[in-house]
């Protein structure tokens, strides 16, 4: 699972859990790799993510300083040596062992081998 | 302008339109009504030829067309009275080839009889001839209307601007992959399917009944970013029994991940998670796709099944938990895609997905025995939203009584809250019951 992906989920759908955002992240191991850099596909990737979301993803690999801490005011106004920071977090990172989990009942969603498991029973809606 | 003849591929003749509608569309592409397998139709500009091309499975080729005509005497006659038509192609430093296509008719046809005698009369003195790489590709096409037709109906003389994409059926074939299920989509449809969707480079792109990632494969090779959801566990990890001949279980190097290394596409992978796509809630509200494709199960050769609570849970160990499921009634697995399509698409975002349905003249048939009136397929019966359009409706005919039909539908607005799909009785929920239990006399 790309760190793009936690930008995307959520854990609603879990009984008296109305915000369920951002899921909060451990990563116990990860592989980079070299994905190669898009200037336009990295700003449309941008425009969908939510940055506090991305700055938990960010810490949770350690790697908090690529990025700053409040959000940029426009995208495109990034040079590219400030966009490859944020697309190495979001493409390159590959999270192999790890959890994710829900930041209002603490349940564990456990991520193996790469894939996330988004089905727990104990506290659905 | 200029007009050109193109050529299209005979399989899947119910869905030619629709992936030619939506190429066109993607590109912008100003289209006219196409009529037949072929069709002259006029282009503003050769960047349009190609990006058409560079997409469609179900294009062949596509000619700069000099001559349309209907006998020989006229191919020639016009020849001779235009100059410009062989003059441009007969140039010293411009080498050629002639070639020669019949559609309509394949028995007792001799190409090399018919270019000997185009030669014969009309005469190159300049460029020179090179069969295996000519500058210029030149080509008689002959189109009969009946197998049995001695003469074509129309002639055609033009240049090759360049084939279509119907390689990529044989570069994604399934024998060859690493990882498939039982299930798994028939490669042409699936690049079809990618070509109504409109997915293009840098796209979002989501299924939520990944499987073994039949469908998101050829959105990652038109270089969207993909992702899918699978709510059986040794499906995701590819565990478990396969769906291979002779081979008793899945092994250890496969994986949808090996899929996208073997087709080399890795870098658009960006997750997959064992999910229940029902449960909405597991997608962000800031998580906006810009198309969705998928092949629900219709509960034949793979289950329909969604989680349930309140039930016991099986555990065995800390990580794989089962969960209850239960079956899934198929009017609201469709209703619940459409939903979610409403909510998670960009606007003008497509959802393609396909949709078994029971033969109309099968149900009369046998109507009194099994299926209650108003659950046989018709137009109307299809899932409706009032945020998403009906842009496409193709058929791919699977038994004597039974079909399936890809849906493909744009997001129009976004929708407003209480907005759900609506579905009326089409006979899917009885699908499966249908298929197994009915016998005609």
């Amino acid at each position: 699972m790309k760190l793009f992906v936690h930008n995307f989920m959520s854990s609603r759908f879990l009984k008296n859990v109305t915000v369920g955002y951002p899921l909060e992240l451990t990563v116990k191991q990860f592989v980079e790799k070299d994905i190669e850099f898009d200037r336009e596909n990295t700003i449309v990737m941008l425009d969908k993510i939510q940055y506090e979301a991305l700055l938990v993803a960010a810490a949770a690999i350690n790697q908090s300083d690529r990025i700053p801490a409040e959000k940029p005011s426009k995208w495109d106004e990034l040079s590219d040596d400030q966009l490859r920071q944020f697309h190495h977090l979001l493409m390159n990172i590959d999270v192999i062992d790890g959890e994710l989990v829900c930041p209002e009942t603490k349940t564990v969603f456990p991520i193996k081998d790469g894939i996330p498991n988004m089905l727990k029973v104990d506290a659905e809606k | 302008m200029f007009p050109v003849l193109v050529v299209f591929s005979q399989s899947h003749l119910d869905f030619r339109k629709a992936e030619f509608e939506a190429i066109c569309s993607l590109f912008c592409i100003k289209v006219d009504n196409l009529e037949d397998h072929l069709f002259v139709m006029n282009f503003e500009s050769h960047q349009d030829v190609e990006k058409l091309l560079s997409r469609s499975v179900l294009v062949k080729f596509a000619l700069d067309l000099s001559l349309e005509v209907s006998t020989y005497n006229d191919l020639y006659e016009k020849i001779e009275k235009f100059p410009n038509i062989i003059g441009k192609y007969d140039k010293l430093n411009e080498s050629f080839a002639m070639r020669f296509f019949a559609i309509g008719k394949k028995k007792k046809l001799d190409g090399m009889e018919r270019i000997k005698a185009f030669l014969d009369i009309v005469q190159f003195n300049h460029a020179p001839i090179s069969l295996s790489t000519p500058k210029n590709e030149l080509y008689l096409v002959e189109s009969y209307l009946n197998p049995t037709d001695e003469q074509p109906s129309k002639i055609f003389f033009g240049r090759m601007l360049g084939e279509g994409r119907s390689e990529l059926k044989t570069k994604y074939n399934l024998r060859d992959r690493c990882y498939i299920g039982n299930t798994t989509m028939d490669p042409e449809l699936s690049f079809i399917q990618a070509n109504l969707a409109m997915i293009r480079s840098g796209d979002i792109v989501l299924d939520p009944f990944v499987g073994t990632g039949g469908l998101i494969l050829p959105a990652a090779e038109f270089g969207a970013f993909v992702m899918g959801t699978e709510i059986n566990y040794q499906t995701a990890r590819a565990q478990g029994k396969s769906s291979r001949q002779g081979v008793k279980i899945r092994n250890e190097s496969e994986s949808i991940q090996a899929n996208f290394e073997q087709y080399k596409t890795e870098q658009k992978l960006l997750g997959i998670m064992i999910a229940d796509s029902s449960k909405h809630g597991i997608w962000s509200s800031n998580a906006m796709f810009d198309a969705i494709v998928a092949d629900p199960p219709y509960g034949v050769r793979e289950k329909a099944t969604k989680t349930v609570k309140n039930k016991e849970i099986e555990s065995a160990g800390d990580y794989i938990r089962y969960q209850q499921k239960e079956e899934y009634n198929l009017e609201s697995a469709f209703c619940d895609l459409l939903n979610l399509a409403a909510h998670i698409l960009v606007k003008k975002g497509r959802v393609s997905f396909w949709y078994p349905v029971i033969l109309e003249r099968f149900v009369i048939m046998s109507a009194s025995v099994l299926i209650p009136t108003g659950c046989r397929y018709c137009s109307e019966n299809l899932p409706q939203h009032p945020a998403m359009e009906l842009v496409s409706n193709c058929e791919q005919s699977l038994t004597r009584k039974t079909s399936r039909r890809l849906l493909t539908y744009q997001k129009v607005r976004q929708p407003i809250n209480s907005e759900e799909c609506e579905i009326q009785k089409t006979g899917v929920s009885h699908y499966r019951s249908f298929l197994f239990t009915s016998k005609i006399n």
